[in-house]
């Protein structure tokens, strides 16, 4: 099939000055379950209010708390006390103008806990469409610069295709944003949500959870780590588990436009596996016959890695080598703001060669995202 | 050059005033147990805003299941990767890295916090 593939086949960058694109921005929403409130039916909000219902920043158990305290940057607060990530207008100004950010990509994690596990499937199709309208109401009218990747209601693909289908045109929509879950993502289960996707010239975004591990329907790649540490370095295994699948499911043969980003997962890890899954296929093709090329080749058809967390060698040119090596083709920059972890602006990937840097920070984003 | 900063009690006590020096932002904060500490509000990791992070102590390093905290008021928090510096010499705690935090005497002399800054910046 001669379908062209996404990095062949680019939109016109409408923005080609666009020097900075920020492919992982948390916002939060202000004032709890409540601020949904407008956004659903009025029974779901009977149904929340009776519930006891709230959003909560954090979903994991003790274990797994920050010991910190959190996520959030304390100097991500807003000028009147507002929690990091719940002000747009500070947002703004604290990242957007501060370190020139031209686009900023908003995906929300606590309607991707409530969508994987946290909500039942019924109330959790209301809870993202509620979430979704509140960030196209409340936060891309506040700034042009801002993008968002509505979250899908995973637990019921049919369902979400459909919010695919509602969101779809709206233009500040950059991608959908798929929670994952221990359904790896190869599965036909999630098919109506590609069909959709593709459709709408949307791509996949799959971010780290924050339920991974902890619950049953999350994933679960990792056994029960001890401490926070460890399951924050092991996040990317989920990332992993889900690329292995989607080959060699042969995901990207039935939907050979479709595009996926993994975001929050790092991208060193990556290598190794594209050299892993080449060898394998190579040996092992017969089980899986409907992988028609090497692995390696649908990854660069169809798959971008978010640069956030990004890893430190001791020789900064050791980074510079896993970047060439893995293609920085591959790479779309990230901050995480205002996460504790979070990538700035004009801090990092200072030592890449220019024409790198260009396509990092913002030529691979405007691609993926059709900017 | 020693340079006055202002009153003693004009800088609070267990977090940072961040003031401008020189073309440098400089935090100061007086220790709970008493003492004064000047440190560059640039994390050497990131370039953090260091001094919005916390003053407090930390775990010590200690056999595995045992927690012992310590260094109460010695210890800068970065907030952003957490990276923790002995506000005394600037070092990274425990070895976790090389970089240092720049670090100024500081003192109160006649009720006035005084700071001393050498030209090229770091004490």
């Amino acid at each position: 099939m001669s379908t062209p593939s996404p990095s062949a086949a680019p939109s016109a960058p409408s923005l080609s000055a666009w020097r900075l694109v920020d492919a992982d921005v948390h916002p939060l929403v202000r004032g709890g379950i409540r601020a949904l409130f407008p956004y659903m039916p009025s029974a779901y909000r009977r149904r929340f209010e009776l519930k006891g219902a709230d959003l909560r920043l954090s979903a994991a158990p003790m274990r797994y708390n920050n010991p910190k305290g959190s996520v959030i940057r304390p100097d991500a607060t807003g000028p009147d006390g507002a929690p990091g990530g719940s002000d747009p207008q500070f947002v703004r100004e604290d990242l957007l103008d501060r370190h020139g950010v031209d686009c900023a990509i908003l995906d929300d994690l606590e309607s991707g806990r409530l969508a994987t596990v946290l909500a039942g499937p019924a109330e959790s199709v209301v809870l993202c469409s509620a979430f979704n309208d509140y960030y196209m109401n409340e936060w891309l009218p506040a700034d042009p610069r801002f993008r968002y990747t509505p979250t899908l209601p995973v637990q019921d693909p049919r369902a979400a295709a459909a919010e695919v289908r509602r969101v779809a045109a709206h233009p500040g929509v950059a991608a959908v944003y798929l929670p994952p879950t221990n359904t790896l993502m190869g599965s036909s289960h999630y098919d109506p949500i590609y069909e959709e996707a593709v459709a709408a010239g949307l791509p996949i975004y799959v971010h780290a959870g924050g339920v991974d591990g902890i619950y049953h329907g999350a994933p679960a790649p990792i056994g029960l780590p001890s401490t926070y540490v460890e399951r924050y370095i092991d996040a990317h295994l989920v990332a992993q588990a889900n690329l292995t699948s989607l080959i060699f499911e042969g995901t990207f043969e039935r939907f050979p436009t479709l595009r996926v980003i993994l975001v929050e997962y790092g991208f060193a890890w990556a290598l190794p596996l594209l050299w892993r899954m080449n060898q394998a296929w190579q040996g092992l093709r017969l089980e899986t016959p409907w992988v028609q090329r090497r692995p390696s080749d649908y990854v660069r058809d169809h798959v971008r890695f978010a640069t956030q967390p990004l890893d430190e060698p001791d020789a900064p040119a050791d980074f510079e080598a896993l970047v060439r090596m893995l293609g920085p083709e591959l790479l779309v920059f990230s901050t995480d703001y205002p996460h504790w972890d979070s990538d700035t602006p004009g801090r990092v990937l200072k030592t890449l060669a220019g024409d790198v840097q260009a396509k990092i920070f913002a030529g691979n984003a405007i691609q993926l995202f059709r900017l | 050059m020693d340079v006055p900063l202002g009153p003693e009690e004009s800088f609070p006590v267990g977090r940072f005033r961040v003031v401008g020096v020189a073309g440098r932002e400089i935090g100061i904060a007086r220790l709970p147990g008493g003492g004064i500490r000047a440190v560059r509000n640039t994390c050497p990791h990131r370039g953090a805003p260091v001094c919005q992070g916390t003053l407090g102590g930390t775990m010590l390093p200690s056999p595995r299941g045992v927690l012992d905290y310590g260094l109460e008021g010695a210890v800068l928090r970065c907030p952003w990767h957490g990276w923790e510096f002995d506000l005394e010499s600037g070092r990274a705690l425990f070895g976790t890295a090389s970089k240092h935090l720049v670090t100024y005497p500081a003192a109160v002399r006649d009720g006035m916090v005084m700071v001393t800054i050498r030209d090229g910046g770091a004490s």
